[in-house]
């Protein structure tokens, strides 16, 4: 055998042996680690546990009991308002309360001026009737009705259920001139409320008849109706304390029938 | 009988030791995690039952008794008031239509302080549109016209118009007699300054 080929057997047995002792040395460090692994997980078992507690305990008592103290501020804060809010309630019904003399006979004028609940229709005619026939008015013809008003199309406010009812009456007399005129202001000075919705008065232009006067007048008076299962004591208290009643209207039922 | 006392398992190396030792410590401090947090929890309910559900209580009560107080106290006071408000609101549109008719004769001897010669008030009247009209008999275009214009330059008197201007030739008594129709709205703050 030549030398050469025979060094070349040499080296490839070496070769072999080396890779040999390689692949064992790498399974038997793939082994320790393992083994490593293995025993750190034994050993460290309770460790790891506990941790896992602690970290359950930390995500499912400890922050849901902050997250309520923070919702609790939260609330506390917003109940905080809200006790404010009754506290100026309070403060503006005990001011209301101290107008109370006041309100009464405001509202007892409107009651009057402005009833609430029968009709009124006859008893306005009459009225007016009687109040013609003082000034000497001969009252030759009246038509008188009901209607209620729709808050929509009047711009008239009422709550649901609680409606403004225009009672319209139309009067044809005949008298003279200072009669109809002082009619009309012991009308305005009485104790009703009326709008003159239309009224006409003409000289008339018969011969021998140079004093007297026709008179047309359209006079509507108002009156409050609650339907039958209208509450009012309910809608009237669910009104907003600070809501303040119409000046106008204060201003006019002060003038005309509580000053004078 | 005799007793022999030997350990048959081997020693533990140096290095096994000194693992064991860290193992127990560690096991030791996380043993303590979990009952610090549970402690921790424990302070957080104990906070939150007595200090803050008390303080929420508190707040709860209060407002409690004080919504009571607005109910049953204040009850008389919030129907009255409530009442007062919705009737004034709904008479307040009205009260805007209501001019006294007194007004409109005022008005009338405002603008003709004596008699005028040649001129006859015939009729007054108030249209639903809330104007009021004065209805005049004269002869004379002209006097029309100036009565008219009377009433316009009046601060009494808003938005004049003369309406109609008629004659009657079949009127047996006076058929050269015009009969004219003034229009105006009344500016009542003015007329009741000035009457």
């Amino acid at each position: 055998m030549p030398k050469l080929e025979k060094s070349k057997i040499t080296q490839a047995k070496t070769s072999a042996t080396e890779s040999l002792k390689n692949a064992e040395k790498e399974e038997q460090e793939k082994k320790v680690k393992v083994d490593e692994v293995s025993d750190f997980i034994k050993f460290y078992a309770l460790p790891i546990f506990s941790a896992m507690i602690f970290l359950g305990v930390v995500f499912f008592t400890i922050i849901p009991s902050i997250r309520y103290i923070f919702d609790s501020i939260d609330e506390i804060d917003a109940l905080k308002n809200e006790d404010q809010t009754l506290n100026s309630r309070i403060e503006r019904l005990i001011a209301l309360q101290q107008e109370n003399a006041d309100q009464v006979q405001l509202i007892n004028r409107i009651n009057s001026i402005v009833p609430t609940g029968k009709s009124e229709v006859v008893a306005f005619r009459e009225r007016i009737a009687t109040t013609g026939l003082q000034q000497s008015l001969l009252l030759e013809e009246s038509k008188s009705g009901e209607t209620i008003l729709e808050p929509e199309s009047v711009t008239v406010e009422t709550a649901e259920g609680f409606n403004l009812i225009e009672i319209p009456s139309e009067f044809n007399m005949r008298g003279e001139f200072i009669n109809f005129r002082n009619f009309l202001n012991s009308l305005y000075i009485g104790d009703d409320f009326f709008i003159v919705e239309e009224m006409s008065l003409n000289a008339s232009s018969a011969e021998g008849e140079e004093n007297i006067w026709f008179g047309t007048f359209n006079l509507t008076k108002y009156q409050f109706f609650a339907d039958e299962n209208f509450d009012l004591e309910t809608t009237f208290a669910g009104v907003d304390e600070f809501e303040e009643p119409d000046p106008t209207a204060i201003n006019f039922l002060e003038t005309k029938f509580i000053d004078n | 009988m005799n007793t022999f006392s030997f350990n048959l398992i081997p020693k533990k190396s140096e290095q096994e030791v000194q693992k064991e030792e860290k193992r127990d410590k560690t096991s030791v401090w996380t043993a303590i995690l979990p009952l610090t947090g549970v402690s921790v929890w424990l302070l957080l309910v104990l906070f939150n039952g007595v200090v803050v559900d008390g303080v929420k209580a508190n707040w709860e009560e209060s407002i409690a008794q004080k919504e009571n107080r607005i109910d049953t106290e204040y009850l008389a006071v919030r129907v009255q008031h409530g009442e007062l408000v919705l009737k004034t609101k709904s008479l307040a549109t009205l009260i805007t239509l209501d001019i006294k008719p007194e007004t409109l004769f005022v008005l009338t001897e405002q603008i003709f302080p004596e008699p005028e010669p040649g001129v006859r008030i015939i009729g007054y009247g108030r249209n639903d549109d809330g104007s009021f009209s004065i209805r005049l008999a004269t002869d004379d275009y002209q006097k029309i016209a100036e009565i008219a214009r009377r009433f316009s330059n009046y601060e009494g008197a808003n938005l004049v118009t003369i309406e109609s201007v008629a004659t009657d030739p079949t009127s047996e008594d006076n058929p050269d007699e015009i009969q004219a129709t003034i229009k105006f709205f009344i500016n009542v703050e003015f007329i009741e300054g000035n009457a």
